[in-house]
């Protein structure tokens, strides 16, 4: 090696240490510019948030006002005797076994004044009275039917005989029978035609017989008013205070239904027809009309499945199957005062009902769809966001900016509020990702 | 005196004794020691909680919190502290200084915390505080789930196989809470376990019944006393009242009240069941791609300074015990899903496996430099050095981490040194000399003991002031300079007393025959040209000498230049196995919005072939994300949260380091959640950072949330818009809605209704609270009575109420049992209220954080700070803004770094003064260190590494190691002059002598640092500071120190001194000399 470099000459024996350094000088200059520029290469990009939107469309919305109350039936009757005394007899009902709470009862239909027997006190003998003239006026409605019937045979026999001495009377004109025979027949179509009218006689005598009796037994009756309970109309018993053979007091006063409901002999009840009285609070009050649509269910949860489903305000979690129990009605009544105690308003709804699945006393809730307002825009809750207490939404525009816009609210449904001023229809509005919008930001929309 | 240095140098009894003294030692100390990753700092913090049930964050905030800043402010040795207002309790987070003594500390903040409480007002039901310590990290080491076999996928299948779930976990829970050394267990995904009595609102309401009626009724009813003693005449009883329930029907069977004739009880009011309640978190794991399994997660934690072994170990023999046990459920199973062991064995691998790399390159030099058989004495005079280290650093306290090999890495090269001199020594003078070994051995002694241990003394010299570095970061580093001065302690004692007396069995006998070594032959051949080289090009003149000197000095002013443009940051990045995901929902999201999230990104995770295990939380974060301290302040359960917990596969079954992955992930779950508005994705990656906070922070202050909150939110927007940053947060989080209420107090007297039977009334409605126990037999923890109200539109679920409307109906009884609508009696409005309370310092703060990633912290800090200046022109007066975080401390620690260089400095020519009795040579000495840091700056330049704290610790050893060179230099070109050479020549010939050992030392530390470089991206900086530095001070040296000589050194013969350096008085003249070093 040393020889080797002895025979170059002097600059060739330094070539290698020379491009050495001068690598060396090449790398630095180059690390040098590169480290100089390197601040330019870098490009400032504010973030895009990703958000899921909402197109603002008119759609109905229903403001709803909360109540709860009890049902009462719009009749009821609560029955009591006039005087005190031994329960003697408690009516039967159409299987004969004794009236019970429960039980179905008639009221007073055509020409009866008196609705069903319920139950009495001893007044053997009117009420004697009463039975025999009840067996009586059976018995004459038989005898009627046994005339009703006899005239009708005699009817027909007059028509036969009629028939007959038509026929014998061409028959004897052209001499073919003798006048003997011709009399016969023209006499047993006299003989019928008598037994028709007897017969028509005999059953206006059985009706008048029949009235009387029906007269009589009323008469009856009235006199056991006093001793005995009648069914005041259709409908079923709700209460039986009282039990055959047992003494029976008259009550003391009672002021309120409940204890009326305690001490009365027998309550009945037509719950075909309902009524349920509100206190509607103040603030609500002003919201309720006559004749709004009023729901009515034993609890919350079915009226909640019953309002998404009716209302049009979907929510995609909840999915509850049609609620049955839940029962449609009316406003019935406002009351144009407020009610000094509880400063409420007494609002009445009635509703009628086939199946009976309502009773009387039950205690219900109520949401009475006091506003709706068909085409107006609305968002869901979650969309707004507020400052201070005023809300806002972001609403993206064509370049997927956001803007601050500063919304009224109008009425509020179950899920979402209506907004009044400050969108348009077509506008998008962000419903989630707002926590990291500011004025201006970029946004990409996320469809789910 | 003769009798001694005999014993102690030539007879080999004592150093056999002292051999296996160390040796046993060593190896107990290498078994026994605690092993940890990073050493677990006992830095003294704290987090104090107060429960206060029911109480809204803004009383907790002015009624809690306040008190206990006001106390907390004015402790001594405080460093930082912040709090969290919360629903119903208060977290303070307090950091002392990390100098402080853990006891004292807590003292100190105990008495604070006493002084408070006094301030609390009275009767309210605040709880007392608790003081939980904290370690640096709060990272569990090992995690279990359980699950059942039985109802694996299906989530929430069969409501027993839940309930046995719980009972399970609690056992489990109490069993680990009960081992020494875990602190806690947080569980997460389990529900607990409450007698739940629902109230039914529409019964309520038809029957007029107060739910405070019924909450007084079950806890009047729920009542245990003793009732004394009774005496009879013979013995006596004592009497108990046992009232508490103890069974369900009890409970149900409760009468309430009596109306008229009926007696109400509690069924009739209310679902009475013994259930769990409500559902607050998942959690889901996955090992090796398997599909995820539910389960609950048990996350254990470890008490500061604990052995993380220990408690892995005895977690998994508790759990084979329990899963032993006869009463074990069947179909249940622990699973163990990952722990820090297999983590730190892993990085234990690493170092130590680039450890003995470096030995056997050693050694391999060793082979070139001297005979095998001095070769094998020095190498085997490494690890038992090593293992003497070891044993010191136990007994220092120290556990056995990363660092300290780290330190024993760097430390590798110069210890060598010491025992090539000696072996050298021995060389020269058994064999040149043909000394008897007892006359080598004492020369050798003599020659070397002081040289050698002035040149150790110098590079702890420069340790030692980097061992001042406060804070976090300093008691973290500190280890190096403390691992580095022990063994190079330690190795001198080596070298001189164990392997001079033993090197008798490998030496004396093969004393006739001796060859030129390979490294003797090339130094003899490189001598002549380089000694020739210098007097020609350096030495010829002074104005030569001159040109040279100022050549240096130029190059070191364009170094100086260059590192300024380098990039820097506190830490570089370091491979990990641990990645933890956050993935935060708009705040009003519910639970099953989370799942759906979570199963889109968790479907994405499986396909990640580089990742071994997942543990998923839905409605909950990762505890991978909330390893600091200002984390834990914030709620770590919330519906809005996901977290995932990434276990990488070891870092030799993947392709990539682990930072590498971070930005794929980022995008994978971008992609994977491209459906998804309004996510927060944030990866934790904590690598080699000591400190676990975001090296990016920015403060706002101010007074009013909501501002603050706006703010926040447009500062992160920008902050996410400058390149290099990521996972940009806030610890605040986006404000909820809140509906306020405003008692109307007159409709509230009018209808006779108080305003705190309306709040309890509301209370009662809203929350599940807890009424009292419910009692059940043995031990196990009495299962809490819950009241809560059924509401109708949870259909049946638990549950608030979920729509507005439903709010306004919420009905109110009076004393008449006459329902009021709550819209009746109070007015409300919506307003957005922060979910926490956050303080700094004692002021509402909110935090904006970020990483930085591709770019340093401190650029994307630059950048932001023009940002932020423009954004605060527009801010409402008093809101202010302050930068915190890495690039802050960053400046403090970096500050601190070039005091402790400039002491170091300053000390080791204080040193080299007294050894060379004169002023100018410590100074020629001394002028080595700028000339070495040009190799450091231009090496980190060429190279693009990135200038970060432990480069700086890289160049501070680096001072001390080029010292080295300096002092043998001009050490040899004295004994020239005195030899009555001229100063030319001495120069030259000195400088030409020396080549050989400064080749060597350089070679030795070089080589053995490499391993270590390329092992971890952690370790490059570091390593490669002082590698880039000793090519560049050895090449420099060997030039630029004969023109300092020539230009310093007059050319008279002085006197020798006793170290046998020649040193002469001379003024200090040259003006240049004086550098700037601090400059770096």
């Amino acid at each position: 090696m040393a020889s080797l470099f002895t025979r170059l000459p002097d600059w060739a024996k330094r070539m290698p240490l020379l491009l050495i350094v001068l690598g060396l000088l090449a790398l630095v200059m180059v690390r040098y510019v590169q480290l100089l520029n390197q601040p330019a290469m870098a490009q400032r990009q504010l973030p895009i948030a990703k958000v899921e939107v909402v197109t603002v469309q008119p759609e109905s919305i229903s403001r709803w006002v909360f109540s709860e109350g009890t049902i009462k039936a719009k009749r009821k009757a609560f029955l009591d005797f006039e005087y005190p005394g031994k329960v003697v007899a408690i009516g039967t009902q159409q299987d004969g076994t004794e009236l019970r709470a429960g039980s179905r009862v008639f009221g007073p239909q055509g020409e009866l004044n008196h609705g069903q027997l319920l139950a009495q006190i001893d007044s053997r003998d009117n009420s004697a009275v009463v039975t025999s003239l009840q067996s009586q006026l059976q018995a004459v409605a038989a005898q009627r039917r046994e005339l009703e019937a006899r005239l009708l045979q005699a009817q027909n026999e007059r028509t036969l005989n009629q028939q007959n001495y038509q026929r014998m009377k061409e028959v004897h004109q052209r001499g073919l029978i003798s006048q003997d025979e011709f009399d016969r027949v023209n006499t047993a179509w006299l003989n019928a035609q008598a037994s028709v009218t007897a017969a028509e006689s005999a059953l206006a005598a059985i009706d008048s017989e029949a009235k009387s009796l029906s007269a009589e037994l009323n008469r009856a009756t009235i006199s056991l008013e006093k001793t005995s309970l009648f069914a005041p109309f259709d409908g079923v018993i709700s209460a039986m205070n009282i039990v055959e053979d047992n003494h029976y007091y008259l009550p003391m006063s009672a002021a309120s239904d409940r204890e009326r409901e305690l001490s009365s002999a027998i309550v009945v009840v037509d719950d075909s027809e309902l009524e349920v009285r509100l206190e509607i609070a103040g603030r609500d009050a002003d919201l309720i009309e006559e004749g709004q649509t009023v729901w009515l269910a034993s609890d919350d949860q079915q009226l909640y499945q019953a309002a998404l489903q009716d209302g049009g305000e979907q929510d995609s979690e909840e999915q509850g199957s049609e609620a049955a129990n839940v029962h449609q009605g009316r406003v019935w009544s406002v009351s144009p005062a407020f009610n000094l105690q509880q400063r409420s308003l007494t609002v009445k709804v009635r509703l009628s009902q086939q199946d009976g699945r309502l009773r009387d006393g039950q205690f219900v809730r109520v949401w009475i769809a006091a506003q709706n307002k068909p085409e107006v825009l609305a968002l869901p809750l979650h969309a707004l966001s507020f400052s201070g207490s005023e809300a806002f939404v972001f609403v993206v525009d064509e370049q997927m900016r956001v803007t601050i816009r500063d919304v009224e609210l109008g009425i509020q449904g179950l899920n979402k509020v209506e907004v009044t001023n400050g969108l348009q229809v077509g506008d998008t509005v962000v419903t989630r990702g707002q926590h990291l919008l500011v004025e201006g930001a970029q946004v990409n929309l996320v469809e789910r | 005196m003769q009798r001694l240095t005999k014993k102690l140098f030539v007879e080999t009894q004592l150093a056999k004794l002292l051999l296996g003294m160390v040796l046993l030692v060593g190896i107990l100390a290498y078994n026994g020691m605690v092993r940890e990753n990073y050493p677990d700092l006992e830095i003294p913090s704290a987090i104090v909680l107060t429960y206060w049930p029911g109480a809204a964050p803004e009383q907790v905030e002015k009624e809690v919190t306040k008190h206990l800043e006001d106390e907390i402010l004015a402790l001594k040795g405080l460093k930082t502290f912040s709090s969290g207002s919360y629903n119903s309790f208060s977290v303070v987070a307090v950091e002392f200084d990390a100098d402080m003594p853990m006891l004292e500390a807590m003292q100190l903040l105990r008495d604070a915390i006493d002084k408070a409480e006094a301030e609390f007002p009275s009767g309210a039901g605040i709880e007392k505080p608790e003081i939980e310590e904290m370690s640096v990290s709060n990272m569990p080491v090992i995690s279990w789930s359980l699950s059942g076999k039985v109802n694996s996928s299906k989530a929430g299948s069969g409501e027993v196989d839940d309930l046995l779930l719980t009972d399970t976990a609690k056992r489990v829970e109490r069993a680990f809470e009960q081992l020494p050394l875990v602190k806690k267990v947080d569980i997460v995904g389990m529900r607990e376990k409450s007698l739940h009595v629902r109230l039914d609102p529409s019964r309520l309401r038809e029957l007029g019944i107060s739910p405070l009626l019924v909450r007084e009724r079950i806890q009047a009813a729920n009542l245990d006393m003793a009732w004394g003693e009774f005496e009879a005449q013979e013995n006596t009883f004592t009497m108990y009242l046992a009232g508490r329930f103890e069974q369900v029907q009890q409970v149900e069977q409760l009468p309430i009240l009596r109306l008229g004739e009926r007696t109400v009880r509690l069924y009739e009011l209310a679902e009475v069941d013994l259930r769990l309640d409500r559902e607050r978190s998942r959690t889901y794991f996955s090992i090796d791609g398997e599909p995820f399994q539910r389960g609950v997660t048990l996350d254990v934690l470890k008490r500061p300074g604990a052995d993380t072994f220990a408690v892995i170990d005895s977690t998994i023999a508790l759990v084979e015990e329990l899963q032993g046990q006869a009463d074990w459920p069947q179909g249940l199973s622990m699973t163990h899903i990952n722990d820090d062991g297999e983590l730190i064995e892993q990085a234990f691998n690493d170092i130590s496996s680039s450890m003995l790399q470096a030995v056997v390159i050693v050694f391999a030099v060793l082979m070139l430099l001297l005979t095998w058989r001095e070769a094998l004495i020095a190498g085997l005079a490494l690890p038992v050095t090593m293992l003497a280290v070891l044993a010191t650093m136990g007994a220092l306290g120290y556990s056995f981490n990363s660092m300290i090999m780290i330190g024993m890495v760097l430390a590798l090269g110069l210890m060598v040194d010491v025992y090539i001199l000696v072996m050298e020594g021995m060389h020269e003078n058994l064999f040149v000399r043909q000394l008897s070994f007892a006359e080598a051995s004492m020369a050798t002694v003599k020659q070397f003991a002081l040289p050698a241990t002035a040149g150790q003394l110098t590079t702890i010299l420069a340790m030692v002031p980097m061992m001042m570095v406060g804070g976090i970061d300093g008691k973290f580093i500190r280890i190096l300079p403390i691992t580095i001065t022990v063994t190079l302690l330690l190795s001198l004692f080596v070298a001189f007393l164990v392997c001079l007396p033993l090197s008798r069995y490998m030496l004396e006998k093969n004393a006739a025959n001796s060859q030129p070594l390979l490294m003797d032959k090339f130094a003899e051949r490189v001598r002549e040209g380089l000694s020739n080289w210098l007097s020609r090009w350096v030495l010829a003149s002074r104005v030569h000498a001159l040109v040279w000197s100022v050549a240096a000095f130029c190059l070191f002013a364009f170094s100086l230049h260059i590192a300024g443009l380098l990039p820097s940051e506190m830490y570089p990045e370091a491979d990990d196995r641990k990645i933890g995901v956050s993935i935060e929902l708009a705040p009003d999201a519910t639970l099953a919005q989370s799942q759906r999230v979570a199963d889109k990104a968790g479907e994405f995770l499986l396909e990640q072939d580089y990742i071994e295990k997942i543990i998923a939380y839905v409605g909950a974060k990762s505890p991978m994300t909330t390893a600091n301290l200002n984390d834990a302040l914030l709620p770590s359960e919330a519906w809005n949260q996901v977290g995932f917990s990434l276990t990488l596969l070891p870092k030799d079954q993947r392709d990539s380091l682990s930072f590498e992955y971070l930005e794929p992930l980022r995008q994978g779950l971008d992609k994977a959640l491209f459906d998804e508005p309004g996510l927060t994705v944030k990866l934790v990656h904590i690598g080699g950072n000591p400190d676990t906070a975001a090296p990016i922070q920015i403060d706002l202050i101010g007074a009013d949330y909501n501002q603050l909150i706006h703010l926040a939110a447009e500062v992160k927007r920008q902050l996410q818009s400058i390149p290099g940053s990521s996972d940009v947060a806030d610890n605040l989080g986006p404000a909820l809605n809140e509906i306020r209420f405003f008692p109307r107090h007159e409709m509230l007297s009018f209808h006779g209704i108080g305003e705190g039977e309306l709040a309890q009334q509301i209370r009662v409605a809203m929350e599940e609270d807890e009424i009292g126990h419910f009692k059940v037999e043995g031990v196990e923890d009495d299962p809490k009575i819950r009241l809560s109200m059924l509401w109708p539109s949870r259909l049946g679920s638990q549950g608030g109420p979920r729509h507005i409307a439903e709010l306004n109906q919420l009905p109110i009884l009076n004393q008449q049992g006459r329902v009021v609508p709550l819209r009746e009696l109070v007015e409300f409005q919506v307003q957005p209220t922060p979910r926490v309370f956050v303080h700094r310092e004692g002021q509402r703060t909110v935090t904006v954080t970020a990483r930085a990633e591709g770019r340093t912290a401190a650029e994307v800090v630059a950048d932001m700070q023009e940002v932020m200046s423009e954004l605060s022109e527009n801010w409402p007066a008093g809101y202010r803004y302050a930068f915190g975080g890495e690039v802050t401390k960053a400046d403090e620690s970096y500050g601190q770094m070039g005091i402790a260089f400039l002491v170091a400095m300053g000390s080791i020519f204080v040193l080299l003064s007294l050894m060379f009795n004169s002023f100018a040579q410590p100074l020629i000495i001394i002028l080595v260190v700028p000339l070495a840091m040009i190799g450091t700056f231009f090496g980190y330049f060429l190279t693009g590494t990135v200038m970060s704290f432990s480069g700086l610790i890289g160049i501070v050893s680096l001072a001390g190691i080029a010292v080295n060179n300096g002092i043998v230099l001009v050490d040899t070109m004295n004994q020239h002059l005195r030899r009555g050479e001229s100063v030319a020549q001495a120069a030259s010939l000195g400088a030409a002598d020396r080549l050989r050992p400064i080749l060597s030392t350089s070679l030795t530390t070089i080589l053995s640092l490499l391993p270590l470089a390329y092992s971890d991206p952690q370790w490059y900086p570091l390593c490669m500071a002082i590698v880039y530095g000793l090519v560049a001070s050895t090449l420099i040296s060997l030039v630029v120190i004969p023109a300092f000589y020539l230009l310093l050194t007059k050319s008279e013969v002085t006197k020798p001194v006793v170290t046998g350096p020649v040193v002469k008085q001379e003024p200090l003249q040259v003006s240049e000399t004086n550098i700037d070093v601090e400059g770096v």
